[in-house]
């Protein structure tokens, strides 16, 4: 079948107002759901989801398309106004877009997320359209070592978000490599920092660790000085991580399914465009209320959002003692983006060089076995030349 | 605060935190089986390597106090109204008393407990420190 067939026979199940309407629906319930710190794009689908079984497959996808895409914008519309990101993928946002909105321009931050959000959303649907046969193949080229590579190279983001000093950087990053060690040890099951406790033996919840570090200082901050408001702004560049249950033989059998959804993905972004703007307008008047008034909500919300995830009143726990981490953190100028980057990619990096060392009966010499991974030291290697040569340059100067 | 007692301050904190891992916690907290092979298999070598390159971070953040020109200086609490430490002990406070409140008496009554008792610290905080005219209205008011 030639690329136009596939895609004249995405067109003919796609080609429905129900379709449509499904995929705007699942949009603005998206928006709203992300919106809604804890909730959560995930969990919003897996709101959703039983509304999708007396549906056409095509239209019930689409519909759990447009709430994902739409929960993932609608994260980042608490993450700029409050500083409590909706979503986790909306962490990176609070960096940017929360001091955007404390100098008065929450509308424009929203407008840039928006935008962002749109764009890159369609370029990855043109590249997930045209390369995602090829980089499934790919992709199966990649085993531990390569991923612990990969993920090394990653962690020299933080010399990206580390601030005014390098060294304060790692230290937050260390921080958060000793706190994502906490659980069970993934080889041998045994107990890391448990401290007896069941609720710690699944690690630390990702979602209570980001609020707390996030959210809560701002609060506490405000009880420490409610006339000045604290608060560092901090640069970094958005990251995702998506993992894709890749099943070749969709490829052949459901074509017109793939195409449809295609299509869908690219319609969902001017769906998103249009209901975005419309929340923007909606939204936007959250950054005028007085602190005062808007803290004890945002704590109420936080409360509630971080129960959510789990149902586990631990996790609350979690984000309060998170909280005054993140305000001595603030206290003592050390920046929390490293601490949320090693946070994430510190299981990553363990478990991949624990798997490499199992798989080579612990021959370091796996971590170097191709071309890939040759790739991927050799740009750590030249950015941590490139880090070194700039802090020997401001040292200088 | 100078930023030199800062970063001094800093590092100190994180050499006696390595310290403490390598010593007492790591030991005492992470159990590792008898009979793993190599060391890098174990659960207690990424701790250790944490616990060490927090050390080595440390130390570094000693030597570069002494770098630091001792003029700079980083600008927290310029003005603060009233005693800071006892909002924030209230605000721990609040904290405990809705961790302790939240199985025994749910999450909305607790909710509306901590929802209240914060915007009335903080009335009570501008009202009578502060000495703000809070606007209160014409059918409740506050002292």
């Amino acid at each position: 079948m030639s690329f136009l067939d596939s895609l004249q026979a995405g067109l003919s199940i796609v080609s429905s107002i129900e379709v449509f309407l499904a995929l705007f629906a699942g949009v603005c319930i998206g928006v709203v759901g992300g919106a809604i710190p804890g909730l959560s794009a995930t969990m919003a689908v897996a709101l959703t989801l039983p509304f999708t079984f007396t549906m056409q497959p095509i239209t019930g996808i689409l519909l759990l398309l447009g709430v994902y895409k739409g929960g993932i914008f609608g994260g980042s519309i608490p993450a700029i106004l409050i500083k409590t990101p909706g979503t986790p993928a909306s962490s990176a946002t609070i960096l940017d877009g929360h001091p955007m909105a404390e100098r008065g321009e929450a509308g424009r931050a929203l407008g840039m997320a928006l935008w962002a959000s749109c764009t890159a959303d369609l370029v990855s649907n043109l590249a997930l359209i045209l390369f995602a046969g090829w980089l499934a193949s790919f992709a199966l080229n990649f085993g531990p070592p390569e991923f612990f590579a990969l993920i090394l190279f990653s962690l020299t983001i933080i010399a990206g978000v580390s601030g005014e000093s390098l060294l304060r950087g790692a230290l937050s990053a260390l921080l958060g490599l000793l706190l994502a060690t906490i659980g069970l040890d993934l080889v041998y099951g045994t107990n890391r920092f448990t401290f007896g406790n069941p609720n710690m033996m699944g690690g630390l919840n990702f979602i209570a660790v980001l609020i707390g570090l996030f959210a809560i200082p701002e609060i506490i901050a405000m009880a420490w000085n409610p006339k000045a408001h604290l608060g560092n702004a901090r640069a970094l560049g958005q990251t995702k991580v998506r993992l894709a249950d890749y099943r070749p033989m969709m490829f052949v059998l459901n074509v017109d399914i793939i195409y449809g959804l295609f299509i869908g993905l690219i319609i969902s972004s001017v769906f998103l465009f249009i209901v975005g703007s419309v929340a923007i307008r909606g939204f936007r008047f959250v950054a005028d209320v007085p602190k005062p008034l808007l803290m004890p909500a945002v704590l109420i919300l936080c409360i509630f959002g971080v129960f959510a995830v789990n149902n586990n009143i631990f996790d609350v726990g979690v984000m309060f003692v998170m909280g005054w981490v993140g305000f001595m953190m603030m206290r003592y100028q050390i920046p929390a983006a490293p601490f949320l980057i090693a946070f994430i990619l510190g299981p990553l990096l363990e478990d991949n060089f624990r798997q490499s060392m199992l798989m080579s009966g612990s021959d370091p010499a796996i971590l170097l076995r191709g071309p890939i991974t040759w790739f991927f030291w050799t740009v750590t290697a030249i950015t941590v030349f490139a880090i070194a040569r700039n802090l020997r340059k401001s040292s200088t100067a | 605060v100078s930023l030199r007692a800062l970063q001094l301050r800093l590092g100190l904190g994180a050499c006696v935190a390595a310290l403490f891992l390598i010593f007492i916690a790591i030991p005492t907290w992470v159990s590792s089986p008898s009979n793993v092979s190599n060391i890098v298999l174990s659960p207690t070598f990424w701790p250790y390597t944490l616990a060490a390159l927090t050390g080595l971070v440390g130390i570094g953040l000693v030597m570069s106090s002494r770098v630091v020109s001792a003029d700079k200086t980083i600008h927290v609490d310029e003005e603060i109204d009233g005693n800071p430490w006892i909002r924030l002990a209230a605000l721990a406070i609040i904290m405990a008393v809705s961790m302790f409140l939240l199985p025994r008496l749910g999450m909305v009554w607790t909710a509306l407990i901590c929802a209240v008792l914060i915007p009335l610290i903080l009335y009570a905080f501008f009202a009578h420190v502060a000495g703000v005219a809070v606007p209160q209205g014409d059918f409740v008011r506050l002292p």
